[in-house]
């Protein structure tokens, strides 16, 4: 028999010794030989976490479900697996910034919002009561159990205790008061509380061995082992405790492991022993494993005590006694006992945990900042540490008194085990805020108190209200039918989604909301300066001592210290100071170092919250003292201020790269405004002088860009926004500026001009008035208008214009658009001084190339020339008319590009010209080509731009004959289309180079079939960087054997073919179709050496020109062949052959064997001979000899004249 | 320098451990063990998670007791 009051002695005793070992602990800490500096007790402190639950309503789980008890401890085990990663981070942090709760680590985490840590406690409160009032019932319940003792316990009689006999009103005052006396002992920076901690590792102990004690019992006492007992549950059909899947669904399995990894962290009394009491973080390394070993000790019977139970006693016990029942059926009177005082133990050791973590929130996060809000008078109190106190343990009893209340009105619904997991889920919904705010600096405080009021409605919706419900404090209705009997919102199965259980459905529904608000409104909004400083120091590695400076503190060293005594008391506050590190200050009337006050600060912190103290710091220090929002900007500040300076050598050093890429003035401009925008500028517009897009200096050719009167007139070149509306002038403009302008005064003085505010500036609207009010309506507000500066010359003016951000341009972008303007001036004037040669020798080469091609019937011909991109080169052609109906083409290459091979083509096309009037066979001229070269770089011996080398191919094609004679020196072969559609490539003797000197060259003669196209290029055509030069050649034949093409259509099909997209050489194409005389248009006689021959001839020539109908040239072409044929016999050798030829001139030969050359002389008046030539010069048009292999022809032309021409000379005549 | 490379191999090392356990304790392994049979008498399942978790304990007291 127990009679009652045995168990009330021994259970005040239990108390006492509880006391006891707290006295110790306290005493032990305050002579510094503290025993809690150890990672067992750590680990063993940790074991609050075990409470009545874990001792009495696991069993009473597995009794029903099975195995599905175990997520509760195995989730803590992985956390603590982490806890390197994770819970080390949160010590260090908490320690950094001396957090002392939940709350304040959320409030300091998110800007140390006074709000936040507000909520977070009341969320914090309102989760954890039922939690409480959980243990009190456990013990109020047991006490019962065992006063019965040895009756067998039945359920319905326990719930009718009179409030008076009920012991779990005397245990919430007994705790109360060791809570008080042991949590709130006095106000301590660390809120560090020693005797607790031993207490709560010393009832650990003891929940284990009554717990291990009692599994033994039933396992090797009661049953044979465990094989014994586990066959004979198993004959009795409770197999099904042995599965998940009859009981739980894989899903809630999930969820509940999810959930106690977060409880583990985020219950409030886990928080105090896990961080707050942590003495080393090295500690943690030992609980990492200790602390769930312990877990898996005190669970490991578990199971078989519940299947013990079972077996005892069927149905008929309460499950959640089965532990305390065990022992009583058997007659164990002592165990029984020892049982009861492990479940007290445990429950005790829980409430007192959870009420001081409770207690300093509320006063810390909650009334505090409330009474300290407005600077009021409560600051200059002087006793705060004792307010401080009174409210904490005002909180402690009114929070057991809440659990209390919570108990005698809904106590008797439902199982331990279903009232614990509400305050899980509860304390669950701090996780994305804390376990977010490590890892991600994106949160803000916005997004935090919308995730957390999300998370929080649902949680009260989905599982307070139907315990409530199950309680019978709200009609059941609810759970099955919904509110206003709507079902899609009973709060078990929201939405209706399928295949939820209850924890499920809450913990979907509020984590959803709570993490969904928690990102979306922080991705939607900014975190603001205070929360960016804060989220760097908590999700940066936290090492290292934090820094956190207070700028502009006026506060004395003595007034500090008064507010430290205050919160801490004198002892308190003299320790505090002595914990600084710094410099000691020399008096207490000096200013303070602003390192002294934000140590003062942090000291304060961990007492009465961070939030709490910046608001106390900030009161006593002075009316004008910044506040701590304005701080935080101000470091902000600072370090955008670097972010600033960044950037703009980013800036520069894109402009670098970016500016100048291509040679060309516009694209210049156009870069040098796109490399700004929007970086630097919202819209940038280059403005440059006229003569500058020509390549000329500006101030040359009277283009200056200040006229007088000291206004500019420059042309918009390039404009660059991030819109392309602007209502500035556009594009193409030409602008003429007042010389106050800021452009003006920039052009005048060199230097940049800044204009913060354009709406303040009558220079720069006087420019055009209305365009002026257009711009500022258009939001653009701020200018900086650089000059465009480069070796000296004044180019342009680049504006930089602000519309989109706020501020406007200061001072120090002043520098930064000088110096991108100076950058990119150099870039244009190179541009433009490219823009000056390029077109120079562009035009120099134009002028030496054939404008157009002399007419001429022998060939019908087409060429093309196309300058090099990066240059003009030396290519050249020709077409030149020679006597006798042919024709010369010539094709040559100086090697090189630029102004010299323009320069040099130009004087061998003029060679070329001259020696063909001396109609030289090819390989003549080419030989006296290459003499000219050689005799030429001799006359500038060392010069670097003498000539490299040429090439050249020299044809003449006869169109009576249709014999064409080819040389070349160096150059490509020609190519030869026939009309039968064979293409070739002719084999002409390649010779040499031009300017080498040496072997003599060779010509090729051969027929060519009417229609032929005679192809000649340069080697530019043919030959690129990226393609053989036989592939070339290739396409080159492929596109030829089109013979249907005529030469200007052969061109453009063969640089369709050809032409590459990048052309790196100057390229010349000419193709010249023959054409035949037809034989009518030919007369041909022989003559005798015999004067005679001479009448016969001219009678048949006269004959022949008759019926040419060119009888007025009868008389002329006599004299001329008879002058001629005269000369050959008497100078030359026979036979004399005369030809005449019908083209646009007539032309008349006379051919001999000699090779004299005749003289034109002028005769005496007194001679006889020597008037022969005399008189074929003044009849004929042109005259002239020409050498052949094996003689000379002698021959005159004289021009056709039309039909008409000839009859009205008739008419005057006559 | 030394000592946070340190750190960072062990809290690597651990997390590597947790996500073993995760994964032991959750379908389909757990699955696979969720019979009513017995092993040496006891229930599979219930063995098996004990045993999972011991091996994790164990992990976790030798990964962290091998740095310093």
């Amino acid at each position: 028999m127990l009679r009652t009051s045995v168990i009330v002695v021994v259970s005040v005793a239990y108390l006492g010794l509880l006391f006891a070992v707290a006295f110790y602990g306290d005493r032990r800490a305050d002579t510094g030989r503290s025993i809690i500096n150890n990672g067992t007790v750590y680990a063993l402190s940790l074991a609050v976490y075990a409470t009545s639950w874990t001792f009495y309503g696991s069993v009473g789980q597995a009794a029903t479900e099975g195995v599905a008890f175990l997520p509760v401890y195995l989730g803590p085990t992985l956390m603590f697996a982490l806890g390197w990663l994770v819970l080390r981070r949160i010590i260090r942090i908490s320690r950094r910034h001396r957090i002392t709760s939940l709350a304040d680590f959320v409030s300091a985490r998110y800007g140390k919002s006074a709000a936040l840590g507000g909520l977070v406690t009341v969320i914090a409160v309102i989760g954890i009561v039922p939690y409480i009032s959980l243990q009190l019932k456990a013990v109020s319940d047991t006490f019962e159990i065992i006063r019965r003792y040895p009756k067998s316990p039945s359920t319905p009689d326990l719930g009718h205790v009179p409030l008076m006999a009920d012991t779990g009103l005397y245990a919430a005052l007994l705790l109360a008061a060791f809570t008080i006396l042991f949590g709130t002992r006095h106000l301590d920076t660390t809120e560090r509380h020693e005797g607790m901690v031993v207490a709560i590792a010393f009832e650990a102990v003891v929940k284990l061995v009554a717990f291990l004690a009692v599994g033994v019992f039933v396992a090797f006492w009661m049953f044979g082992g465990l094989g014994d007992l586990f066959s004979q549950a198993a004959e009795i059909n409770l197999t099904r405790l042995f599965t998940l899947r009859d009981q739980t669904s894989y899903g809630e399995w999930i969820w509940l492991n999810l959930l106690s990894m977060l409880a583990i962290v985020l219950l409030p009394r886990q928080w105090q022993m896990i961080f707050v009491e942590n003495v080393d973080e090295k500690h943690l390394k030992r609980a990492m494993w200790l602390f769930p070993l312990y877990m898996l000790a005190i669970t490991f019977f578990v199971l078989p005590i519940a299947a013990g139970g079972l077996l005892r006693f069927g149905n008929s016990v309460e499950a959640d006694t089965i532990v305390l029942a065990l022992p009583m059926a058997e007659g164990q009177q002592a165990l029984a006992l020892l049982v009861f005082i492990g479940g007290l133990s445990a429950a005790t050791g829980m409430i007192i945990v959870e009420t001081v973590a409770l207690s300093t929130m509320v006063s810390n996060s909650l009334v505090m900042p409330l009474l300290l809000r407005g600077k009021s008078r409560l600051t200059h109190r002087d006793d705060l540490a004792g307010l401080v106190l009174g409210i904490r343990r005002v909180t402690i009893v009114l929070i057991l008194l809440l659990g209390y209340a919570y108990f005698r009105l809904a106590g008797e619904g439902p199982a331990l085990v279903s009232i614990g997991l509400v305050s899980f889920a509860a304390v669950a919904q701090f996780g994305p805020a804390i376990l977010g705010g490590l890892f991600w600096k994106g949160g803000t405080r916005q997004g935090v108190m919308v995730g957390l009021l999300a998370g929080f409605t649902v949680w009260v919706y989905t599982l307070l209200l139907p315990n409530f419900a199950e309680s019978g404090l709200l009609p059941q209705s609810l759970l099955h039918e919904g509110p206003w009997g709507i079902e899609l919102l009973r709060p078990q199965r929201l939405f209706g989604l399928p295949r939820l259980d209850p924890m499920s459905n809450a913990m979907f529904w509020s984590m959803l909301l709570n993490i969904g608000g928690y990102v979306g409104v922080s991705l939607a909004g900014r975190p603001d300066a205070a929360v960016r400083a804060q989220a760097e120091q908590f999700v940066e590695t936290p090492e290292g001592p934090g820094r956190q400076r207070r700028w502009q503190v006026r506060a004395t060293v003595g007034e500090l210290h008064t507010l430290l005594e205050r919160f801490l008391g004198k002892d308190g506050a003299q320790r505090a100071l002595g914990a600084y590190p710094g410099r000691r200050p020399d008096s207490l009337a000096s200013k303070a170092a602003p390192e002294l006050v934000h140590h003062a600060e942090a000291q304060l912190a961990g007492s009465v919250g961070a939030a709490s103290a910046r608001l106390a710091v900030d009161a006593v220090a002075g009316g004008e003292q910044v506040r701590s929002d304005e701080v935080m900007e101000m470091i902000g500040e600072a370090s955008e201020r670097v972010e600033l300076v960044r950037r703009r050598l980013e800036l520069l050093y894109d402009a670098t790269g970016g500016v100048g890429t291509t040679l060309d003035v516009t694209r210049t401009a156009e870069e040098l405004a796109q490399v700004a925008v929007p970086r630097f500028a919202d819209y940038v517009t280059v403005d440059l002088a006229e003569s500058v897009l020509g390549g000329d200096e500006p101030g040359f050719n009277g283009t200056s860009i200040s006229t007088s009167g000291g206004s500019t007139r420059l042309r918009r070149v390039a404009f660059s926004g991030i819109r392309d509306d602007p209502p500035l002038f556009p594009v193409g403009e030409l602008i003429t500026r007042g010389p106050h302008s800021p452009e003006a005064r920039s052009a005048e003085s060199g230097q940049a001009v800044l204009v913060p505010r354009l709406s303040e500036s009558p220079g720069w609207q006087t420019v055009d008035k209305r365009r002026a009010s257009r711009v500022l309506q258009y939001g653009i507000h701020s200018l900086i208008a650089a000059p465009l500066r480069a070796r000296g010359v004044l180019l342009g003016v680049v504006n930089f214009w602000r519309s989109e951000k706020p501020e406007p341009y200061e001072q120090d972008d002043l520098s930064l658009a000088a110096e991108l303007a100076a950058r990119a001036a150099v870039s244009l004037d190179n541009a433009r001084r490219y823009t000056r040669e390029h077109g120079m020798a562009v035009a120099l080469q134009r002028r030496l190339l054939p404008r157009a091609l002399p007419e001429q019937n022998a060939v019908e011909v087409a060429s093309r020339y196309l300058p090099a991109q990066e240059g003009v080169g030396g290519d050249w052609f020709d077409v030149i008319p020679l006597p006798g109906a042919r024709v010369a083409l010539v094709m040559g290459d100086v090697v090189g590009h630029g102004l010299h091979a323009a320069a040099t083509m130009g004087r061998l096309r003029t060679a070329v010209h001259n020696f063909s009037s001396l109609d030289l066979p090819p390989d003549e001229l080419l030989g006296h080509l290459d003499e000219l070269i050689i005799r030429l770089e001799q006359d500038a011996p060392g010069d670097r731009t003498a000539i490299a080398g040429a090439t050249c191919l020299y044809a003449i094609y006869d169109s009576v004959t249709r014999n064409c004679a080819i040389a070349k020196a160096g150059h490509p072969a020609p190519a030869l289309a026939r009309p039968d559609g064979t293409v070739e490539f002719l084999d002409v003797p390649a010779g040499q180079p031009l300017g080498i000197g040496g072997l003599p060259f060779e010509s090729t003669e051969l027929q060519l079939p009417e229609g032929s196209r005679l192809v000649l290029f340069t080697d530019g055509l043919v030959e690129r960087r990226d393609q053989d030069i036989d592939t070339g050649l290739r396409l080159l034949s492929e596109t030829l054997a089109h013979p249907e093409h005529s030469p200007e259509e052969t061109c453009e099909a063969v640089l369709d073919a050809l032409l590459p997209e990048l052309q790196s050489d100057d390229i010349a194409l000419l193709v010249a179709r023959t054409k035949v005389l037809g034989a009518g248009q030919i007369a041909e006689w022989e003559v005798e050496s015999d004067p005679a021959a001479v009448r016969r001839v001219r009678a048949a020539v006269s004959e022949r020109l008759t019926e040419w109908d060119l009888e007025d040239l009868v008389e002329t072409t006599e004299l001329i062949l008879s002058e001629l044929t005269t000369n050959a016999m008497r100078h030359g050798a026979g036979p004399i052959n005369v030809r005449l030829i019908r083209d646009r001139t007539l032309i008349c030969e006379v051919f001999d064997h000699s090779s004299t050359s005749p003289h034109l002389r002028y005769a005496a008046t007194m001679d006889e001979g020597g008037r022969g030539l005399f008189l074929v010069a003044q009849v004929a048009e042109r005259w002239g000899t020409r050498y052949t292999e094996d003689g000379k022809v002698i021959w005159a032309e004289q021009t056709v004249r039309d039909r008409a021409e000839c009859s009205d000379d008739h008419a005057v005549l006559n | 320098m030394a000592e946070s490379q340190d750190d960072e191999q062990l809290a690597g090392r651990l997390a590597a451990v947790t996500a073993l356990a995760i994964v032991l304790i959750v379908p389909p392994f757990l699955t696979q063990f969720d019979r009513t049979d017995r092993v040496l008498g006891v229930p599979v399942l219930w063995a098996y998670l004990y045993l999972v978790w011991a091996m994790v304990i164990v992990l976790v007291a030798v990964i962290g007791g091998r740095s310093r």
